[in-house]
């Protein structure tokens, strides 16, 4: 009789073969020492094939990770000569091929070139109106209540919801109160620790009255808030907007009760006012 | 959930939290500036990936810088993380890429044997045990290093990232029958090489 393929004894170590396979194997394994022994050096080498080293087990990564994450990410490497030499050839094709193809189609009509516009005015005129963010303190008694212009003095943090729709909603967001001597609380990203620089927070979906998961309290120094809800393209950096604010607070043109709108062109802003009571 | 921010402190978010916490809960804890969320994701995967990583170069001191780096990556990737419940086949293609990279790195430079390859002489019967199951053990990445970056891979996550088939799949972008077949000729090829060696 044939012995059993070593690609069936396999197979049946992985519990890869039918019921009436497996019997055939069981039954030939127990009737043949020489398939025993087989099965065995199979179980032997998958076994081995599995084992760690012990070592491995003792060691913490976190330290490492930590240290080199805090180091500034290395500068991508250049592309490599014939990529851009690709690139180059692309470009040039598309140089000529372009004017070659419009003159073909011929010049494009009115309507097209109307249409074109309301396009780029709908997407780009007034980015603001297609985000916003709610912001909801919890009272007293553990219930989460609209934040309406005062934060009341036993209030046990803050909530937020965010809005984002429209054709190409932006996806990342910041969420921040600055008071009237422009110092800075920060919401989304959380930033909790001296010397990190969080980014914006990555907006699963876009809708309406989203809420965001965390209850966040701060001690405010100020009486008076403006919370910005900033919806961004790229992710930002916390630096970034405090430098933003320091400097508008230098120049003074910071204020609370008309913070103007920060000067990041293609970002969409929310802000709301409020009094915090004592 | 309620944090401090700033001048700060958070409620929960302490190391029993989030250990509770799934693998995408602790990605955007992290992209939100939550530190000890990284932290929470390399404690949980640090064993597995290093064991992959040692098993796929056939040495555990390379195996450290490079699920390092894997981690290195993933933080590196924060911001653009999308949560849709398939971190671990995030985390394996990271590093399955790093692996391959060390391994050709490693073609170009000789290398040092690390001291938990040296043999070691020893008289203690259970030591000697020890040292047979390393020595098999040797033999058998020796093998393994020998197979097609394929097949290893797929091997490797399989027996000892003990990744199901489907699981391979998803992270390497195959069909599941493509997996399955790998796997059954990886394991052959390695037996082969083994009687080889013989």
């Amino acid at each position: 009789m044939r012995p059993v393929s070593s690609r069936r004894l396999f197979a049946y170590l992985e519990g890869e073969v039918t019921l009436s396979e497996a019997s055939e194997i069981e039954a030939r394994v127990a009737d043949s020492a020489a398939e025993r022994a087989r099965l065995d050096s199979h179980r032997g080498m998958v076994a081995a094939l599995a084992a760690s080293d012990p070592a491995l087990d003792s060691v913490d990564l976190v330290a490492g990770v930590r240290a080199a994450a805090a180091e500034p990410a290395p500068e991508q490497r250049p592309r490599s000569r014939r990529a851009l030499a690709a690139a180059l050839v692309g470009c040039l094709l598309v140089a000529i091929l372009v004017p070659v193809l419009l003159m073909v189609r011929g010049a494009p009509t009115p309507e097209a070139k109307d249409g074109e516009f309301r396009a780029r005015s709908a997407g780009g005129a007034d980015p603001d109106r297609w985000v916003g963010i709610k912001a909801f303190y919890v009272d007293a008694g553990g219930e989460s209540r609209r934040l309406a212009g005062r934060l009341p003095p036993q209030n046990k943090g803050l909530l937020f919801a965010y809005s984002s729709t429209g054709p190409d909603p932006l996806p990342y967001l910041m969420v921040f109160a600055v008071d009237e001597d422009a110092r800075v609380y920060w919401f989304y990203p959380a930033f909790e620790r001296r010397g990190t620089d969080p980014t914006s927070l990555r907006l699963e979906r876009s809708g309406a009255d989203i809420e965001l998961p965390f209850k966040i309290r701060h001690r405010f120094s100020g009486d008076r808030l403006a919370i910005f809800g900033l919806f961004t393209r790229q992710p930002l950096r916390v630096s970034r907007i405090e430098r933003l604010i320091r400097d508008l607070e230098r120049g003074q043109r910071w204020s609370v009760d008309a913070p103007e709108r920060l000067p990041l062109p293609g970002s969409a802003q929310h802000v709301q006012r409020v009094r915090i009571e004592r | 959930m309620e944090k401090k921010g700033h001048n700060l402190r958070v409620v929960p978010g302490s190391p029993a939290d989030l250990s509770e916490r799934d693998n995408d809960s602790l990605m955007l804890l992290a992209r939100g500036g939550l530190d000890g969320a990284f932290d929470a994701l390399v404690r949980r995967h640090q064993t597995r990936t290093l064991r992959i990583a040692a098993k796929y170069l056939g040495q555990s001191a390379v195996a450290k810088d490079v699920a390092q780096n894997t981690f290195l990556e993933i933080h590196r990737a924060l911001p653009r993380y999308k949560a849709r419940g398939r971190f671990e086949s995030y985390l394996y293609r990271v590093l399955l890429n790093q692996c391959r990279m060390a391994s050709r790195a490693a073609r170009n430079a000789a290398r040092a044997q690390t001291l938990l390859d040296r043999p070691v002489e020893v008289e203690d019967p259970l030591a000697e045990q020890l040292i047979l199951e390393r020595e098999r053990r040797r033999e058998v990445e020796q093998a393994l290093g020998r197979l097609s970056g394929k097949l290893r891979e797929v091997l490797v996550l399989r027996f000892v990232g003990e990744l199901s088939y489907r699981e391979i799949a998803e992270a390497l972008g195959l069909p599941l029958g493509t997996v399955k077949r790998r796997i059954f000729d990886g394991l052959e090829k390695l037996r082969r090489n083994l009687e080889a060696e013989r």
